[in-house]
């Protein structure tokens, strides 16, 4: 099966968009309630959703809630204590071995940089500094900065071992940052708890709005969570639903955070071939299995573009994308292109 | 209450609360909420054991000032049906048959009756109502030293009394009110909504379940800024008589003295009981006439505290309070302008306490204020536990919190927050966007967690409705024969209103012996025998009230 036949195509240009019609609702307008449990963790909201009767202790929330906690101990750069931070003050030539979860994780994004040919890096923590987007002010480095950064990224720094689940730097001066990928690894995580440990038979879990799961029924829908995807731009519009049923959705934006610069608002993701803002999206949303992998996706094609990434898609089964580009038009990838309803509202 | 809560943090507390009684339903340990935590609350009706009346009962209003104003709004025809109102004023005599424009929850009679407010009759003195073999019962919503002398002519007029709070001015009086309602065979009820108010009985409940662990403290103020200039109404239907001390701050407790009542009352108070109009008008300011701030607010709190901790009496009390605010020619008065109380009450395990335990240790510290020079907070209880707090705020809405526990590994602000939201079906669950920054975002249904009882967006009802229909039911239902007899445990045999003598006598007791802690500068003791009905001891045994009860 040719990639050309496997992908199904939409595009539509703005005005279409405009005028494209709202989704038939075929439910029965009953009201329904949800109970909504947050907490702020890795700087956003983070929120599980459960059908209202839904006979979950308080217990099993905090326990979830407590596994995100314990993941931001352990992945976040923001401390200095976290393990990643730790990794990143180790020098090359020093292998340390590594608890199996991180170690798994950094596995995953050792094969995902591969698979992007070097889109999702998360060897990329001396570029995110470089442009300030680590502690702020985003800022355009110096031609100087600029020239050595493609040296100091890249997870061909890194050799992971998995007979000694160790972990060393074949270079130095190359830093980890697990943003790209460090929500849906918690949404994930905190999903397992809910679903499989607990045995919580429907719910939603989300963080930032940027990365969520769903497993099992919301009252209301047939199967699945209803969610829909922020207009970029447009305030209060939305570009398209999906329905998250045993499934989840990973979005990539330049909206909350970016650069303004020589008249231009440049977006806070990376491109790590340039060292440079990635140019052409304004914001990919990518549905997947699990939550890390949506996560790192969305990233990885708002770097790529649908171009590059129509090359690529037959290596995840089950995964569909939307790209939003900067002109309006929107082009959903996948085999399923039919899991994004495209809307105007 | 709950000084530093923001309007995020109130939401928050609020769904806690339908969260924990909706939880306690489902595991069968409340009887207050229906099936699921977002369902309706059940009828105060069913709740408080109260069933409708077939005939209303006739009964006539004596007072009609500001509180009786909002019991005419408050109160359900089909159970009580005005017959009569009397009042010494004419402005009150007025007001109450044209209601208060400023005030929508003082309609008036004419607005609720219709036509047929013609048939009330108005009298200007209670006495008249005692005459009248067609009103079966009386609601008393008179200044505080009247409230005695009325209820028992009243009882004895054959009449079932439901007294506006305080009972009465002194302990001597409330138990001769107790006594009249045992000879006479009538039934005693007094005005503490809070007996009737679902959002105590949610409250309460939430206590008895354990939720907030250890209860160590409950803080509750009613805080009023009464600091403000005065300014006479503009177009006013009343004219301020003339030679009087007139307003110089905005304060409820200090109204202006109208010509219309000066006009027919100048030199014929005294027969009434008042020393001269102004101490009719503004009774609350003085002593023989009123019982200051405890009286008047402390009152509702301190039973509000003790229906939390499972209606038992407290074990000491210890008051600071003054006129610090208000002199001579800015609102004087004799009561105090701020006051803070502090009571040691009984905890559940105490030897006092609700479960009759044998540990004295076991004290629960509440405290009070109230002050006429601030209102940064609402009025409220907060009560503190070990796992959690209650915030109870101006009889409307309650907050739950739980509190951090410190073995759980913490970053900041890590306690859950909790919200129902109800939406049309096949809404979005959320929205999904960039990531947000912290504290931004959403749901994308709408937020309609609804009041804490009464369903959505509707006001809690603070009690007074169902107070006056329980009080008809009693009356429906009630055997004057049979009277206050008690059964071998001790029990009435007859249904007695929630808030009848003996309960009112020690709400009266709580808050008169801090106005004596508070005049004699010293800790007071409670003594078991004060609340108890047929026992002689006072805690007030020197105090001399103005009129005589015979």
């Amino acid at each position: 099966m040719s990639l050309q036949r496997r992908a199904g195509e939409l595009e539509l240009t703005r005005r279409s968009l405009i005028l494209a019609r709202p989704r038939v609702d075929a439910s029965p307008p009953v009201s329904v309630s949800l109970i909504r449990y947050r907490q702020q963790a890795m700087a956003t909201t983070w929120e599980v959703t459960l059908p209202d009767l839904n006979p979950a202790a308080m217990g099993d929330i905090d326990h979830a809630f407590d596994v995100l906690h314990s993941l931001e101990s352990l992945m976040t750069v923001y401390r200095e204590d976290s393990k990643v931070s730790a990794l990143n003050r180790l020098q090359s030539g020093v292998e340390t071995r590594l608890e199996p979860i991180l170690f798994g994780i950094l596995l995953q994004c050792y094969e995902w940089w591969q698979q992007t040919e070097g889109a999702l890096d998360i060897a990329s923590g001396r570029m995110i500094k470089a442009w300030g987007f680590f502690r702020g002010p985003p800022s355009v480095p110096d031609p100087s900065v600029m020239e050595i950064l493609p040296s100091l990224n890249g997870m061909d720094k890194v050799r992971l071992d998995s007979a000694k689940r160790s972990f060393e730097w074949l270079s130095d001066g190359v830093e980890l940052n697990l943003g790209c990928v460090g929500k849906g690894v918690a949404v994930d995580a905190m999903n397992a708890v809910l679903e499989s440990e607990r045995g919580l038979s429907s719910g939603l879990i989300q963080g930032g709005g940027s990365s969520a799961r769903g497993w099992g029924g919301c009252p209301g829908e047939s199967n699945g969570w209803r969610v829909s995807i922020k207009h970029p731009w447009l305030d209060g519009a939305i570009i398209a639903e999906a329905i998250l049923d045993n499934m989840a959705l990973g979005t990539s934006a330049g909206s909350f955070r970016h650069l303004q610069h020589a008249g231009r608002r440049l977006p806070h993701i990376l491109n790590p071939s340039t060292c440079r803002p990635a140019e052409g999206m304004a914001s990919v949303s990518v549905l997947a299995p699990n939550a890390a992998l949506a996560d790192a996706l969305s990233t990885a094609f708002f770097i790529m573009g649908p171009e590059k990434a129509l090359a690529r898609m037959g290596q995840w089964p089950n995964v569909t994308a939307l790209f939003f580009a900067d002109s309006g038009k929107i082009t959903v990838l996948g085999e399923q292109p039919g899991r994004f309803h495209v809307c105007c509202h | 209450m709950a000084l530093d809560l923001n309007a995020k943090q109130r939401e928050t507390g609020k769904a806690n609360f339908q969260q924990v009684t909706g939880d306690l339903t489902r595991r069968g340990f409340m009887r207050s909420m229906g099936v699921g935590a977002s369902v309706a609350a059940i009828s105060p009706l069913v709740y408080f054991g109260y069933k409708s009346v077939g005939k209303p009962v006739r009964a006539a209003l004596i007072g009609g000032g500001d509180e009786g104003g909002i019991l005419v709004g408050a109160h359900n025809p089909e159970f009580i049906k005005f017959v009569a109102v009397a009042d010494i004023r004419p402005y009150n005599r007025e007001r109450i048959m044209k209601g208060d424009p400023k005030v929508p929850l003082r309609p008036g009679f004419n607005k609720l009756y219709g036509p047929e407010a013609k048939d009330i009759k108005v009298y200007d003195d209670y006495k008249k109502i005692l005459e009248d073999k067609d009103i079966e019962a009386v609601v008393i919503a008179t200044p505080l030293s009247t409230h005695a002398k009325i209820a028992i002519d009243c009882m004895r007029a054959g009449k079932h009394v439901l007294c506006e709070k305080l009972m009465a001015w002194n302990i001597s009086q409330c138990k001769k009110m107790i006594q009249v309602a045992r000879e006479t065979g009538r039934i005693l009820s007094v005005g503490h909504q809070r007996h009737y108010s679902m959002l105590y009985a949610h409250a309460h409940e939430i206590l008895e379940a354990g939720v907030l662990g250890e209860v160590r403290h409950i803080r509750a103020l009613w805080h009023r800024n009464n600091s403000w200039p005065f300014r006479e109404e503009a177009g006013s239907a009343y004219k301020l008589a003339e030679g009087y001390a007139q307003p110089h701050y905005r304060d409820g407790w200090y109204p202006p003295i109208y010509d219309i009542d000066e006009k027919e009352l100048k030199g014929k108070t005294e027969s009434h009981g008042y020393k001269s109009v102004v101490e009719l008008v503004r009774w609350r300011l003085y002593n023989e006439t009123g019982g200051g701030l405890m009286a008047e607010l402390g009152s509702h709190q301190m039973d509000a505290c003790s229906i939390f901790l499972g209606k038992v009496h407290p074990l000491s009390v210890t008051g600071v309070g003054g006129k610090y605010f208000y002199g001579p020619g800015r609102n004087d008065r004799e009561s105090d302008d701020s006051i803070f109380i502090t009571y040691e009450f009984p905890g559940p395990t105490h030897p006092l306490g609700r479960n009759k335990g044998s540990n004295k240790d076991d004290i629960v510290v509440v405290t009070y204020s109230s002050l006429n020079t601030n209102s940064f907070e609402s009025y409220g209880e907060c009560v503190m536990g070990s796992r959690g707090s209650m915030v109870v705020e101006q009889e409307q809405s309650i907050y739950l919190y739980s509190e951090k526990d410190p073995n759980k590994k913490s970053g900041d602000a890590r306690s859950t927050e909790v919200s129902v939201t109800t939406g049309p079906a096949g809404k979005p669950a959320m929205e999904a966007s960039s990531t947000w920054g912290p504290g931004a975002g959403g749901p994308a249904v709408a937020a309609g967690g609804g009041a804490a009882a009464g369903g959505p967006g509707a006001a809690v009802s603070r009690g007074y409705k169902e107070e006056m229909e329980d009080f008809a039911y009693c009356i429906r239902e009630w055997d004057g024969k049979l009277g206050y007899e008690k059964d071998t445990a001790g029990a009435f045999k007859q249904r007695l209103p929630r808030c009848h003598g003996e309960v009112a006598m020690a709400d009266a007791i709580i808050a008169l012996s801090a106005n004596l802690s508070m005049k004699s500068r010293q800790r007071i003791d409670f003594n078991e025998n004060w609340f108890r009905g047929d026992n002689p001891e006072v805690p007030d045994k020197d105090t001399k009230p103005r009129i005589d009860v015979g």
